[in-house]
């Protein structure tokens, strides 16, 4: 190091830039940690014991080997061929619960155990779909479930395309999908949502609002679910995002 | 609250009082701010980058422990790994960098003038460094630059003393090839003082 490459003195922040970096990053921090809080609630809701989930059939042991899937906007991956066993509910993306669910066992999500050689995809008596470790081709008929149909693919994909185009005119993060919300009036939210499930023909489809937050500002960032069984989009006002 | 020591004030930032965090900002933002200044030979962007250096530190906070009690060393090691990944970590933050007051700094002209030296001056040398293998000039920047101990940048950069000794060794014989009329050789603070501005 000589001269030339001398290193500048050190200087302060220009004047009342420490006060105000101070005073914006104590407002700042606590929406960090109600953001986290969220983050985590909404991962709490993806591993549940069974007896916590929606997808829980305990004691469903009749057969049901022509339903139908009613549930396109979840995946519950099960952790054993047993119908009380732990349960990890995803969303759907339009790929094939079996691609979905191993791929969770691939990250290790499932728990520490070798992910099952096969998985069989099976329609639960709740209209969802139930992804089992399988060790032969009858695992849906010996837990009382009847496979997937053929037709699942096409419907799910359908329907993954409704959710990704209501989350992206809502700028809803959804799934792995991180967005820039956007400030909505709950009359133009649901304008939005209607609009896309009239566009895709699931005008049987309702809307319901949780929460009062569409009234404790003009307008809100949205959060987005899905009811398959009630056929409910789910708007979910979030003044603090 | 001045009188707290580092250690005190990360304890209750830990359990998630924000004044806590704001003092020790207000102790350490100084040497953050230049530390990164000399690895960027950007004063506004060194600013911002020292928001995003504490909003991280935050998001971080309960995954360290003070070692001395001292959150300077720690501070310096979260702005060297927020300058490795800028964009990720300016991407994570951006929305709290956008409700930032935008207030035009009102600088005098001599200080504006003073600051575009030091810019021009600063790339020199990074330019002069830049054949260093990037651990060097980290261990360098956080040695001869920010005046940590050999302890201090360990913590820093999270790696054991020797493998700071070593590498400032190493950067100080490549500076030396390539720039053999250097001054003065670069070395780590020998002692482990309290470093608070």
């Amino acid at each position: 190091m000589n001269d030339e490459t001398r290193i500048p003195a050190q200087r302060d922040l220009p004047p009342g830039r420490l006060q105000l970096r101070k005073e914006h990053l104590v407002r700042e921090v606590p929406m960090w940690d109600r953001a986290a809080q969220r983050r985590r609630r909404r991962l709490a809701l993806v591993v549940v014991p069974a007896v916590f989930a929606v997808l829980a059939v305990t004691g469903f042991t009749t057969y049901a080997l022509t339903r139908e899937p009613t549930h396109l906007e979840s995946v519950g991956c099960f952790e054993t061929a047993d119908l009380d066993g732990n349960i990890a509910i995803v969303n759907a993306d339009g790929r094939a619960p079996t691609a979905i669910c191993a791929e969770l066992w691939r990250q290790g999500d499932m728990g520490p155990g070798p992910a099952p050689e096969s998985l069989a995809a099976c329609v639960l008596e709740t209209g969802a779909v139930g992804v089992f470790p399988s060790s032969g081709k009858e695992t849906c008929e010996h837990l009382g479930l009847a496979d997937l149909p053929p037709t699942y693919a096409a419907e799910a994909e359908r329907f993954a395309a409704l959710r990704d185009a209501i989350a992206a005119e809502l700028g809803a993060s959804y799934g792995s999908t991180e967005r820039d919300p956007k400030c909505l009036r709950e009359e133009e939210a649901r304008a939005i949502v209607r609009s896309e499930l009239a566009a895709r023909g699931y005008e049987d489809w309702s809307i319901d609002v949780i929460g009062s937050g569409f009234t404790e500002s003009p307008c809100v960032a949205v959060g987005l679910g899905f009811d398959g069984e009630r056929k409910v989009v789910l708007l979910v006002p979030e003044p603090d995002a | 609250m001045g009188q707290a020591t580092d250690g005190d004030l990360w304890r209750r930032a830990v359990d998630g009082e924000p004044d806590a965090f704001g003092v020790l900002f207000e102790r350490h933002a100084r040497a953050v701010y230049n530390y990164l200044f000399r690895r960027t030979a950007d004063w506004a962007l060194a600013e911002d980058l020292t928001s995003v250096v504490f909003l991280e530190a935050w998001r971080r906070r309960t995954d360290v422990r003070l070692q001395r009690e001292l959150a300077l060393p720690w501070l310096l090691g979260v702005a060297t790994n927020v300058l490795r990944n800028r964009r990720r970590s300016q991407r994570r933050h951006r929305a709290a960098l956008e409700r930032l007051p935008r207030e035009h700094a009102r600088d005098f002209a001599e200080e504006a003038i003073g600051r575009l030296d030091d810019e021009r001056q600063m790339r020199i040398v990074l330019r002069a460094i830049a054949k260093l293998p990037r651990r060097e000039r980290d261990v360098l920047a956080l040695c001869a630059w920010a005046e940590l101990s050999y302890e201090e940048a360990a913590v820093a950069l999270g790696v054991p003393v020797g493998t700071v000794r070593s590498r400032l060794s190493r950067a100080r014989a490549r500076i030396r090839e390539l720039s053999p009329a250097h001054g003065h050789e670069p070395d780590c603070e020998p002692a482990v003082p309290a470093k608070e501005a």
